[in-house]
Formats: structure tokens, C-alpha cells, sequence
């Protein structure tokens, strides 16, 4: 079974490919519940749109859902942030995140000497653990403001223990 | 036909071999060759009928008869018995769940290739341990919130029959039923909470589960595939085989083998999904067969 809509829950809603397998890695996590990837949507612009079509209205009728919608920022932080921020209405603005890697999957995978769907586990343990770990790799440390509220928020939805 | 298994056993990297023909006016298929090597010294090898072990000593065999579980060695050595072992407890499963009933006349602990004797095989898991069956229904309700519980009740003169009973997690509202009148997808998950709880049982296993998606709806599909995954990451080894894309989805580039034959006279060939050059999304790129091996 898939989650439970009318529980809380969370949705993964990766670019591509490379950012599913990282996804994916998350979701293999032992302890690791209530979450679901979705299928990747074609690029950040691609993300963009699933999230304005279909994600909007369904976090909208399920009140119990969180999306987080993991991007490449492709050295394009700001901008493409700018853009999200204003495409997420103000009332979901507590239910959703927009997290990615600095450049691309495959610089952070060269850059670890990992498998995406090991890098995404690693990701898994730190926020099961509430530890740093590999979150603050260059790659990754512009999320933490990102990361700090998603964990605030969905901790207890993903690990309920 | 042939086939070879690879197999990695406590630090020994074992490679086993072997090929049939089927002659004209034979009833049956003879072996043509059988070898099994460990980290590339040979442990015996065979043409036809004529064995050769390692050592140089060699002898015949019916060439219908396998030589793997004839061949023994003297103590303390235990290559061919770990490998036979290994073999052994492999869990070999195409699931038809409208075999699968709930009735068992006594316990077993192979599970038919058909999962047919499931009833027997779970029987035997509770009569071992029956504490086993915490970690069972945990599991279960982890995929079908509503499962209460399931019992083994007296049928006939040695026979048990698996009762299941379903309840609103919120109420005593519910009901019990017979395991047969389950539908093929809640049999599926049923066979999965029996390997799960297995493996936590003992020796880790090692299940080859061919389409564990059939019989299954679209949005359950992947959470059972993470399941079965996240058993085998705890320990053992779960190998599918599938067609399907949400199943595929579910796996890494790194965990993943591509099976192509060119046509239906050319062998299967195995490659590494990592080792494909694909652009996009994977399964769009196995639907235009830019992956393939």
C-alpha cells in the first residue's frame, strides 16, 4: 500500500533520474516511513509545473501532505529559488521544501565517491540521527535553512520510531 | 542450454556450470558438461558422463544424475557442502496465488516454486518459533492497516487451516475469513511478510521473487518492492525480476541488470544498468530500447 493520504505523509517529487535514485536511497532508509518518490518530472522546470498542476491541488485537499521537491540548482541558487518561492502559494509554504544539489547529481556523487542511492541513505541516517553529516558537503550547505524547517516539520512523520 | 551461477561465500568466489542437450529419441534431457570452480581452481569438471576432480581422480556418472550433490569431500573441507547449502536455502518463487490456499496436512520448510505449499511453509516458520509471529503481523500491518491478525486452526485429523481476521485499526468492527477467499494481491503480501520474517528468523535468504508485481495494484507496487528491499538491506539478498516500471524505478542504476536477447534463438545476455549509456528518463529509454544489453 501506498501512504496514507489522510495521514501525514511526505512526497518526493524528483527532477530526473540521478535525483530518484537519491530519493529512492532516502526512502530505503530502515527506519524510514510515511514517505513516497514520485515519478521524475522531466527537469527543475518540469518539477515546477507537477508541482503547480497536480501538487497544489492535492495539498490542498490532503491536509495531512508535505511535498519536497528536490531540484539541481545547477549554479543557479538564487534565481531558481526566486522562482519556487513565488510559485508556492503562502498557505502551503509550511508543507512544502525545495532542496537540490549546488550543480548537478553527478559533481556531489564525483565528489563523494558514492552511488546516488548510498549518498541518499548517508542523507537518511543524518536526519534520522539529527546530525550534520553529509548535508554540509559544499554541494549541499546552501539547504540548511531549507533543511532545518523540513526537519521541524516532517521528523516525526518520517521517523515515528 | 546452460547455466552458471557466480556466487560470493565467505570471502571464496564459487563459479558453478552446467549445460544440457536433449537428444532426438531421448525422454529425457542429459547433462553435456558440469563444473564448479572456487577462486578459479578447479574442484571437478565434467563432459558427459566422465568427472574429473581436482585432485586428478575421475569416474562416470549417469548422465542424467547431477554431480554436485554426489561429489562429497573429506573433512574439515566444506566447498562443495557450503555451496550446496547456499543453493539450498535459496528462495526460487513465480508466485500463482490461485494456488495458494490456506488448508496444510502437515509442515514443510521448502516453498513450492508456485508458493502453492505457503500454508505449510508458514506453518512450519510458527511451529519453530512461534514468538515469530510478532514480526509477522507487524509486518503485514505495515501494508494492510486493517490486518488483525491470523491463526492456524484444527482441520480434519492432522490438517490446520489460516484463518485471517481484518479490524478498523479504530474499532472492534472486522471480520475472519479463510486465507483462500484473500484476493491474489493480499496472498502476495502475505507470501512477502513469510520470506520477511524468515530471514529475520535465521539464516539471512535469499529470494528470487520473478514479477513480484503481478497481481498487485499500481500504487502498491513500489512500497512492496522498499519493503522487500529494506529486508534484504537488514540482511540477505532479494533478487526480482520485472517488467514492470514502477518496480524498476525502484531500484538504483547500481543494483540493476538488463536481460536482452536479440531474438528468440539468441541466449539472454546480463549487463549492468550502469554500464548502458541512456539519456532522460529510464523508462522512457527502455521503452525506445536505448537500454538494452
Amino acid at each position: 500500500m501506498s501512504v496514507n493520504k489522510f495521514k501525514p505523509h511526505v512526497l518526493i517529487i524528483p527532477e530526473d533520474r540521478r535525483d530518484e535514485q537519491i530519493a529512492n536511497g532516502f526512502l530505503l532508509h530502515d527506519q524510514v516511513k510515511n514517505l513516497d518518490v514520485e515519478r521524475p518530472a522531466a527537469g527543475w522546470s518540469g518539477v515546477l509545473e507537477k508541482f503547480q498542476i497536480e501538487l497544489v491541488p492535492y495539498l490542498n485537499k490532503y491536509q495531512e501532505g508535505r511535498a519536497i521537491l528536490l531540484i539541481d540548482f545547477d549554479d543557479h541558487y538564487k534565481d531558481r529559488r526566486d522562482r519556487f518561492d513565488k510559485a508556492i502559494p503562502d498557505d502551503l509554504k509550511n508543507r512544502v521544501f525545495v532542496l537540490g544539489v549546488k550543480e548537478t547529481p553527478e559533481a556531489l556523487k564525483r565528489s563523494l565517491g558514492k552511488d546516488f542511492e548510498t549518498i541518499g541513505k548517508e542523507l537518511a541516517e543524518s536526519c534520522y540521527k539529527d546530525v550534520d553529516g553529509l548535508w554540509t558537503h559544499d554541494h549541499l550547505a546552501h539547504n540548511n535553512p531549507d533543511r532545518v524547517k523540513l526537519i521541524q516539520s516532517v521528523q516525526r512523520i518520517l521517523f515515528p520510531g | 542450454m546452460r547455466f552458471e551461477i557466480t556466487v560470493a561465500l565467505s570471502g571464496k568466489r564459487y563459479v558453478y556450470a552446467i549445460s544440457f542437450d536433449w537428444p532426438e529419441n531421448f525422454r529425457e534431457a542429459r547433462i553435456l558438461d558440469e563444473s564448479l570452480s572456487v577462486d578459479g581452481k578447479s574442484v571437478f569438471t565434467r563432459q558427459q558422463a566422465q568427472i574429473q576432480i581436482g585432485t586428478g581422480a575421475t569416474f562416470r556418472l549417469d548422465w542424467h544424475v547431477f554431480a554436485l550433490p554426489v561429489i562429497d569431500e573429506k573433512p574439515p573441507e566444506r566447498t562443495i557442502r557450503d555451496l550446496t547449502n547456499f543453493l539450498g536455502s535459496l528462495v526460487l518463487t513465480a508466485p500463482v496465488p490461485a494456488n495458494m490456499t490456506g488448508f496444510s496436512e502437515e509442515a514443510s520448510s521448502e516453498l513450492d516454486e508456485d508458493a502453492s505449499n505457503f500454508a505449510s511453509c508458514l506453518r512450519n516458520l510458527l511451529e519453530t518459533d512461534y514468538s515469530l509471529i510478532t514480526t509477522f503481523t507487524d509486518y503485514i500491518k505495515t501494508i494492510i492497516p486493517d490486518f488483525s491478525s491470523i491463526k492456524n486452526v484444527d482441520r480434519g485429523k492432522d490438517g490446520k487451516q489460516l484463518m485471517v481476521t481484518f479490524k478498523r485499526p479504530d474499532s472492534q468492527e472486522g471480520f475472519t475469513l479463510e486465507f483462500d477467499a484473500l484476493s491474489d494481491g493480499q496472498k502476495s503480501f502475505f507470501l512477502s511478510g513469510y520470506i520477511v520474517t524468515s530471514n529475520a528468523a535465521g539464516r539471512p535468504i535469499v529470494c528470487m521473487w520473478d514479477e513480484p508485481d503481478n497481481h498487485l495494484s499500481i500504487s502498491e507496487v513500489g512500497q512492496f518492492v522498499i519493503g522487500l528491499r529494506k529486508m534484504a538491506n537488514r540482511s540477505g539478498q532479494f533478487i526480482a525480476t520485472s517488467h514492470h516500471p514502477e518496480t524498476i524505478r525502484k531500484f538504483s542504476d547500481e543494483t540493476t541488470i538488463v536481460l536482452t536477447r536479440k531474438s528468440q534463438v539468441d541466449p539472454t545476455l546480463p549487463k549492468p544498468l550502469k554500464e548502458i549509456d541512456y539519456h532522460g528518463d529510464l523508462i522512457d529509454a527502455l521503452i525506445r530500447e536505448e537500454v538494452s544489453g
